[in-house]
């Protein structure tokens, strides 16, 4: 016999959102990172935000802490970050909360028209993915180093900063195109 | 015999409805874990008849969005928390408090999106005060936390499964509403985590009239770990040593209170702890007072132990050999009373960043 259930999710009213046009030449722009306080999230950040104006020409502005990874960044964060930059870098994704919180935060300064850089660690990765098409971002610049960064040597952020250098790179100066729904 | 391996397809009959060939319950329960639905237990097949069985009692509109839940954004509405109510195996009569304990996690406060997604193995609380108490068949005695009453187990997983199915709190590889739920292992309280307040067993005002609020009814939810166990049954004349042992448990760096200073503990008094605290003429404020006191460490072990955290500034300008507490105010240490006989009491420590928020029943 059959039988009809209902259903318990129930309807989602998050629209679908676009990214920010990616800044095909970077010389010149202004790079920001917003760091969540994670241990060493600012500091791996940083370090690629200067790789990448090393590279391009371009010049870090500004990096700012948000008060905890645990909450979206303050709208006078929010506001400095519009008045300095082109392009921002942000996370950690490489918690859970934290990775909720910078997937809002990195959907707002893509609305805000800024293009914006998610850093996650490869364990967090497909979180950060999920989490970004869930708040209605699929196409999310999501850029992966391998991670954990908490426990690691400036060393070893180093490295991980200059393997994903060129992956920022290609981030930054397109516009990704939403994959395909699972 | 039912072939689990290829749990009977679902034609989709409308919006919100999905029409499988065979009613049986293991085929229903087969359907739904492929899905990635349900907790993992059996649940109550939520059919069209039950779901407006439970709705039947309930007072208010069933379409009002209550609050979008992270990180699906699913909303939430009487109506569908109806349908996962029936899947929890409640009763109609906890419709109301699930509705008010949703209507909690939504409040800003609470951070649902943190709670829902974070590492840490923190579990939405769920206590129930009041009229609502002996109403609802809820077991604020002997055993409030632990398995056997059917109100108290179905109310706290109906929560669970509202995170679950609207907020899309999955764990990894569960579920096509995404893997929000990154606990880096859980805690059994993920499955249910609701108890009764003890108010015929208090000394005190219940818990609702401490914050303010004068209702008949109320549901209180929190971001907790799971309780920690106090065992006292050896002290006689003042009570200090009772909360000493409390203290103990509350310092250690274990816990996220330890790098959020604004974060809250719960202490659920045994009604005998509590009768002895009072007998001695302590008031609730008393309790939280001591507390607050005792519960304490070097500051400089604290800035040894973590690199960066959220003490208030006059934390950080503590000397290393200055006790610093483990929350900011004696408010943060929430005093109630709640369970059966015995020498015993909890300490529940917090996720950190979330307030507990307390909501009358409609």
């Amino acid at each position: 016999m059959a039988v009809t259930l209902l259903d318990p999710a129930g309807r989602v009213g998050e629209p679908t959102k676009q990214l920010a046009a990616g800044i095909e030449v970077l010389t010149g722009a202004r790079i920001a990172v917003l760091d969540n306080l994670k241990p060493h999230a600012g500091y791996i950040q940083g370090a690629i935000a200067r790789l990448l104006a090393e590279r391009t020409g371009a010049v870090v502005t500004l990096e700012i802490p948000k008060v905890s990874a645990a909450l979206p960044a303050e709208p006078e964060v929010l506001e400095r970050l519009q008045e300095s930059a082109d392009l921002v870098i942000t996370g950690s994704a490489d918690c859970g909360s934290c990775t909720s919180w910078s997937c809002h935060d990195t959907v707002v300064l893509e609305q805000a028209g800024i293009p914006t850089l998610l850093l996650a660690t490869a364990g967090f990765t497909e979180l950060a993915r999920q989490v970004t098409a869930l708040y209605g971002l699929r196409q999310a610049r999501v850029l992966t180093v391998r991670g954990p960064l908490g426990g690691s040597t400036d060393a070893e952020l180093d490295t991980m900063a200059l393997e994903a250098v060129e992956n920022a790179l290609v981030l930054a100066t397109t516009t990704p195109a939403a994959p395909a729904a699972a | 015999m039912v072939d689990f391996a290829s749990a009977a397809p679902a034609l989709d009959a409308g919006a919100d409805t999905h029409v499988l060939p065979d009613h049986r319950s293991e085929t229903v329960y087969a359907w739904l874990e492929k899905r990635g639905w349900g907790d993992g237990l059996p649940v109550v097949p939520p059919t069209r008849e039950r779901v407006e069985a439970m709705l039947a009692g309930y007072n208010g509109d069933p379409d009002e969005v209550i609050g979008a839940l992270p990180p699906r954004l699913g909303e939430a509405t009487p109506r569908v928390l109806a349908v996962n109510a029936v899947m929890a195996g409640c009763t109609p009569p906890s419709l109301p408090l699930l509705v008010a304990a949703i209507r909690g996690v939504c409040a800003p406060e609470f951070n649902l999106r943190g709670v829902n997604s974070t590492t840490h193995p923190v579990s939405v609380m769920v206590l129930v005060h009041g009229e609502a108490v002996r109403a609802g068949g809820f077991n604020a005695g002997t055993g409030t936390l632990g398995p056997g009453n059917r109100a108290n187990a179905t109310l706290g997983r109906a929560v669970r499964l509202a995170l679950l199915h609207i907020g899309g709190g999955t764990a990894k590889g569960a579920g096509d509403s995404g893997m929000g739920d990154a606990a880096t292992h859980g805690q059994p309280s993920k499955y249910t985590f609701c108890f009764a307040e003890n108010a015929e067993a208090s000394p005190w005002p219940v818990y609702p009239r401490a914050l303010g609020l004068d209702a008949r009814s109320a549901v209180t939810v929190a971001g907790m770990e799971n309780p920690h166990n106090i065992h006292d049954m050896e002290t006689r004349g003042g009570p200090a040593p009772i909360l000493d042992k409390m203290a103990t448990v509350m310092a250690t760096f274990g816990v996220n209170n330890a790098v959020v200073s604004s974060a809250e503990y719960f202490i659920v008094l045994g009604p005998e702890h509590a009768a002895t605290l009072a007998g001695d003429g302590w008031a609730r404020q008393d309790v939280q007072a001591y507390l607050f006191e005792k519960a304490r460490r070097p500051a400089g072990d604290f800035r040894r132990h973590f690199q960066s955290s959220m003490w208030r500034p006059w934390m950080r300008a503590l000397g290393d050999d200055d006790l610093q507490p483990m929350t900011e105010t004696a408010e943060n240490i929430r005093i109630l009373v709640a369970g059966g006989p015995g020498k015993h009491s909890l300490v529940i420590p917090s996720w950190g960043l979330t307030r507990s928020v307390t909501t009358p029943v409609d």
